[in-house]
């Protein structure tokens, strides 16, 4: 990934193997993904900071959001997003293996603007992954106020 | 009744029942004194009589040795009433003293008067003249003094027999009975004198105007004249007062016809008795009362005291003050024994009373121990599910997916057989999420709370048969289904009850043309309405069927009915966490029931 490009989608998953199979799912509808490790790059990433400094300015279409990372955890990262006045208009997506009616609790309280349980079964997740992308990344309007520079 | 009461009653009954022979022994007592004082008055009419007889004996010899005195022999009647004189007064007892000349005159008289009275009709005069005998009595009243007297004459003769002169003395019988009636044996008693003619002669005391009246035709003198011993004493009414009476002549002078009378009232005559009786009584109730003081002070230091002392100790300490105590000083005997016995019992109740709380305490304390120790296993099993919800999946997916990549990027050059393996890896991986999944929602319904409400099991089966339209399409299913109680539960989890018995029914009736499954109710045990779901299905041996209600426990082959195995531990969970139970009967190949008991609404 070119991290001088500004993704239309941002992947925060610190699982290489779901990070693949996610990535090669969605490759017939978008290839500006940006990946990032963990919560603390995501934040970096959103923020222009660190190693993303340099990266060109805009939000990505959308946020798919791991909970279960090391550093800072996806329900961290969604609350610093949801609680910044720049960044809460940015919709993410939680995808996660848990159904736990607490993690379900805990991201709709911080406002996530959709929560996905990824399946087992590769193909539904493969058609899972492809239409919340589709969906965001393509079909849905966002709130005027420049996402992506030149549009 | 209280003690106090009850002991004074057994004393009152205790003492009254001598209190009562003795008041019967002294009206015997009485009786027999009232007798006695009967006597007493025949004997004292008696004496008095006798007395009179006495004095008119020795008047008898007064006038023998007068008749004999040379003072009298004298002409001169002033020397001889002189000399009468200075008789009389050393003889009080008579009023005066006289001499008659046989011609009838009066010559002498010791009263010197110097009247001249011719005396020739008086009977004594007469009787004396005529008598042989000593003397002759006459009872008369007193001319100057009217006064009751007994003349008594006697006429002095010579050698050749010839009445010389008579002497006549007249004894004051006034004198007489005045004095006899202050020595009367009896308060109250009265003497009288009558003579033959029924006149009283003289009544004492406080007769005086009954003197000369007479009683002729009254029971009195009836009585008084009456011949033999039976005089002794009989009740006669007279003037309004009825007395006892007892009366006596004098058997030695028949002429003088005199009856000497000693009466009494009855009042009199019971006055000693019962002023004896008086005293016995006001001794005996002075004892009596003495008793009564004395049990009451007894039963009240002794008894009512103390037992109110137990029972405010009883009554503090039942209220919940467990240091009362009765306490010192205990009084000797049974009572005592018992407030000492039931201080040591307080005592005992109390320790008891502090081991059991402090037993309350250190059970309390290892309650919220044993709680708190529940609570952090719970914790731990909610993290470990979230992490095998996590965790566990994550692989499968990884494995799944990457299968599914080697089938699409590189499938076609694989060989039949190697496409079959990669198929049996995917559905493998498949199962074991299932199962993952099963075993979390398993999970999940255990530490969900209950929320219970009435629930109408129609309705709710109905919902069930519907969700199950797709296993069922196609099937021929005969659904037998009675009317259900509504029960009380939490809805959800039992809409998961019929929904894993119902769909258990429609998977193993499979084979079933036509299927039969039944729903319905089978009365009451433990107080709960019993449910049932049958069918004819292919049942299963009932040697397994302590396994049936595990979890991931299969009676049959994946291959011919699928599933988890995770259904009927759900059913028993559930069925459990309402308090209920559920078992099962089968018979292979002829089909299964499954009983269930709920709580009725």
């Amino acid at each position: 990934m070119n991290i001088d490009t500004l993704a239309r989608i941002l992947l925060v998953e610190d699982n290489a193997h779901d990070a693949e199979l996610t990535m090669k799912a969605l490759i017939p509808i978008a290839n500006e993904v940006q990946h990032v490790w963990d919560g603390a790059e995501a934040l970096d990433y959103l923020h222009c900071r660190g190693k993303f400094s340099g990266r060109p300015r805009g939000n990505p279409a959308v946020v798919l959001l791991d909970l279960k990372m090391p550093r800072v955890d996806g329900v961290e990262v969604l609350r610093r997003l949801k609680g910044d006045p720049e960044l809460k208009k940015v919709p993410v997506v939680v995808m996660t293996s848990s159904r736990e009616d607490r993690d379900l609790n805990a991201c709709y309280e911080l406002n996530t603007n959709a929560y996905v349980v990824k399946p087992v079964n590769f193909s539904e997740f493969v058609d899972a992954v492809r239409q919340v992308g589709a969906f965001w990344a393509v079909l849905n309007e966002l709130p005027p106020g420049g996402m992506f520079p030149g549009g | 009744m209280s003690i106090r009461a009850r002991l004074l009653l057994l004393i009152l009954f205790a003492t009254l029942v001598p209190a009562l022979a003795g008041v019967f022994h002294f009206v015997e007592t009485r009786d027999a004194e009232v007798a006695d004082a009967g006597r007493r008055l025949a004997t004292e009419a008696g004496r008095v009589a006798g007395e009179l007889q006495d004095i008119i004996k020795g008047t008898a010899q007064l006038h023998y040795g007068l008749s004999r005195a040379r003072d009298l022999e004298t002409p001169d009647r002033d020397t001889c009433s002189r000399f009468l004189g200075n008789v009389l007064k050393a003889h009080p007892q008579y009023t005066g003293i006289l001499t008659i000349n046989p011609d009838g005159r009066l010559f002498c008289d010791s009263l010197r008067t110097g009247r001249d009275l011719d005396l020739n009709d008086r009977r004594y005069f007469r009787e004396a003249m005529k008598s042989a005998g000593p003397v002759a009595v006459e009872p008369a009243f007193g001319r100057l003094t009217g006064i009751a007297v007994m003349q008594v004459a006697y006429t002095a003769r010579n050698d050749a027999g010839e009445p010389r002169f008579v002497l006549l003395a007249s004894v004051n019988l006034e004198q007489i009975m005045r004095s006899r009636a202050k020595t009367l044996p009896l308060d109250d008693a009265v003497i009288a004198l009558v003579d033959s003619a029924g006149t009283i002669l003289s009544w004492q005391p406080g007769g005086d105007k009954l003197r000369g009246t007479s009683i002729a035709d009254t029971p009195l003198f009836r009585f008084a004249i009456m011949q033999g011993d039976n005089r002794t004493q009989t009740e006669i009414a007279t003037g309004g007062v009825s007395r006892l009476w007892a009366a006596s002549a004098l058997p030695d002078y028949p002429e003088a016809g005199l009856r000497v009378l000693v009466g009494v009232t009855r009042k009199g005559l019971l006055e000693e008795a019962n002023r004896n009786l008086g005293q016995s009584l006001a001794v005996m109730a002075l004892v009596l009362f003495a008793a009564f003081i004395g049990a009451w002070a007894l039963s009240e230091l002794g008894v009512r005291r103390q037992i109110a002392r137990i029972s405010m100790a009883l009554n503090r300490f039942s209220g919940g003050d467990f240091d009362a105590r009765i306490g010192e000083p205990y009084p000797g005997g049974e009572i005592g024994g018992l407030m000492a016995a039931i201080d040591r019992d307080f005592g005992l109740i109390q320790e008891q009373r502090d081991t059991i709380n402090r037993l309350n305490t250190d059970l309390e304390r290892r309650v919220e121990e044993r709680t708190a120790e529940l609570e952090a296993a719970n914790k731990e099993l909610e993290s470990f599910c979230y992490s095998v919800s996590h965790d566990l999946r994550m692989p499968l997916r990884h494995i799944d997916g990457y299968i599914g990549l080697l089938a699409k990027e590189s499938g076609d050059r694989l060989s039949a057989e190697s496409q079959r393996y990669l198929q049996v890896v995917t559905e493998a991986s498949r199962n074991m999420g299932r199962l993952i999944d099963d075993l979390l929602a398993f999970s999940r319904m255990s530490r969900e709370e209950l929320k219970e409400e009435r629930v109408d099991l129609d309705a709710l089966v109905k919902e069930v048969i519907e969700s199950l339209e797709p296993e069922t399409r196609g099937r021929n299913i005969v659904w037998k289904l009675a009317p259900l109680p509504p029960v009380r539960g939490d809805r959800s989890m039992l809409r998961q009850v019929f929904a894993n018995l119902l769909g258990n029914a429609v998977k193993y009736t499979g084979p079933r043309d036509p299927a039969e499954i039944e729903v319905g109710c089978a009365g009451f045990a433990d107080d709960r309405r019993v449910l049932y779901v049958r069918d004819n299905g292919v049942g299963f041996d009932m040697q397994y069927a302590d396994k049936l209600f595990g979890v991931f426990q299969r009676m049959h082959r994946a291959d011919q009915f699928d599933g988890t195995g995770i259904g009927l531990a759900n059913v028993r969970r559930i069925i459990s966490r309402h308090g209920g139970r559920v078992w099962a009967e089968a018979e292979e190949e002829r089909g299964a029931v499954f009983h269930f008991t709920l709580r009725p609404a």
